[in-house]
């Protein structure tokens, strides 16, 4: 007889989901105290979790800005006609200021974002690093800070090296 | 800042993989325990690792579409047109493009494709018009019945922690 699918995410594993993206690093023994539950029973679930693929890893946040990389762009990338698995491709692209790269459907393979010293040192990796995988011909859009800062105060933060034309045109419209 | 040879390496040990041990950054980088903790320390310290978050699969809890776009703005009352783009649970986060000082982007989720649209209409309506469009089509799971837990509440929640 077919079984029904076992349901993987209860409340405690929710919860537990929550405290590893505010922070990958706690210890089972401190998220066990959070959720007033056993050690035992955090890390069987984490195991569980990342065993079925819903946990699929972590990640440290890094502040590529203070590591003098403080452009950062999209860049749309087509794959050379012939490549079937654009997927594989991506996994060439683990370089240093590679933020995340995601397939698109369309004109475009992928989408990568991108930190970089200026616009010469982000053609130049583009050129030398990533066109040899199997890309050819990007686009480049420049990404500035998060929209939501206008949202939330009437003089935003000018803390991005780069937004201050987008900032200043929506803030004064 | 300029890093250190070995700060480079810890920095670099943590960067897919928040969660690795001392004992696991110090086998694989050759530097001594004590000094690994100290130094992934003093880059927490000093802000250049800001925080770890976990890599939580979006169709895991319910999230079947994805999607990054461009939006206009509208000329009359940009701020309340951002500020009803906001409040929606569906938008994972924003960023003002310097180059096209009248648009955002907008990396987008939902439980589907119909309620993607549904909440295009709806910006349409407070001036807010998507100019492109670019599916994100790592869904590599989609119809793994085990997978479906349609709770895309959660996935919305998270995505504001992690921003």
């Amino acid at each position: 007889m077919k079984q029904a699918p076992e349901r993987a995410l209860d409340r405690t594993n929710l919860r537990i989901l929550e405290e590893l993206t505010k922070n990958g690093r706690k210890s089972y023994s401190d998220i066990a105290e959070t959720l007033n539950c056993s050690i035992n029973t955090v890390r069987d679930r984490m195991f569980a979790m990342e065993r079925r693929g819903v946990i699929r890893g972590y990640h440290a946040r890094i502040d590529e800005a203070m590591l003098g990389r403080p452009l950062r762009c999209l860049v749309f990338l087509e794959a050379e006609s012939g490549i079937q698995r654009p997927a594989e491709l991506a996994k060439g692209l683990q370089l240093p200021g590679v933020l995340s790269a995601e397939l698109t459907t369309g004109p475009y393979a992928l989408i990568v974002e991108i930190a970089a010293t200026d616009m010469a040192g982000l053609h130049d990796l583009i050129r030398t690093s990533i066109y040899p995988l199997g890309f050819r011909k990007a686009k480049v859009m420049q990404v500035g800070p998060p929209a939501s800062a206008l949202v939330a105060t009437s003089h935003p933060v000018q803390a991005f090296d780069h937004g201050e034309k987008a900032l200043v045109h929506v803030g004064d419209a | 800042m300029s890093l250190k040879p070995e700060e480079s390496l810890v920095l670099d040990a943590v960067r897919n993989n928040g969660r690795a041990s001392i004992r696991d950054i110090a086998g694989k980088t050759g530097i001594a325990e004590t000094t690994a903790r100290d130094i992934l320390h003093r880059l927490e310290r000093t802000k250049v690792v800001r925080g770890y978050g976990a890599d939580i699969n979006p169709e895991a809890l319910g999230i079947r579409t994805r999607t990054w776009l461009i939006v206009s703005m509208p000329d009359d009352d940009p701020e309340r047109a951002l500020e009803i783009l906001h409040k929606d649970l569906g938008v994972e986060r924003t960023c003002l493009l310097p180059d096209r000082p009248d648009c955002i982007g907008v990396w987008m989720s939902a439980a589907s494709g119909a309620r993607l649209a549904v909440k295009m209409a709806t910006w349409a309506q407070h001036g807010l018009r998507v100019l492109e469009q670019h599916p994100l089509c790592g869904m590599e799971n989609v119809g793994r019945k085990d997978l479906q837990e349609e709770d895309p509440e959660t996935w919305f929640r998270l995505m504001r922690l992690e921003v």
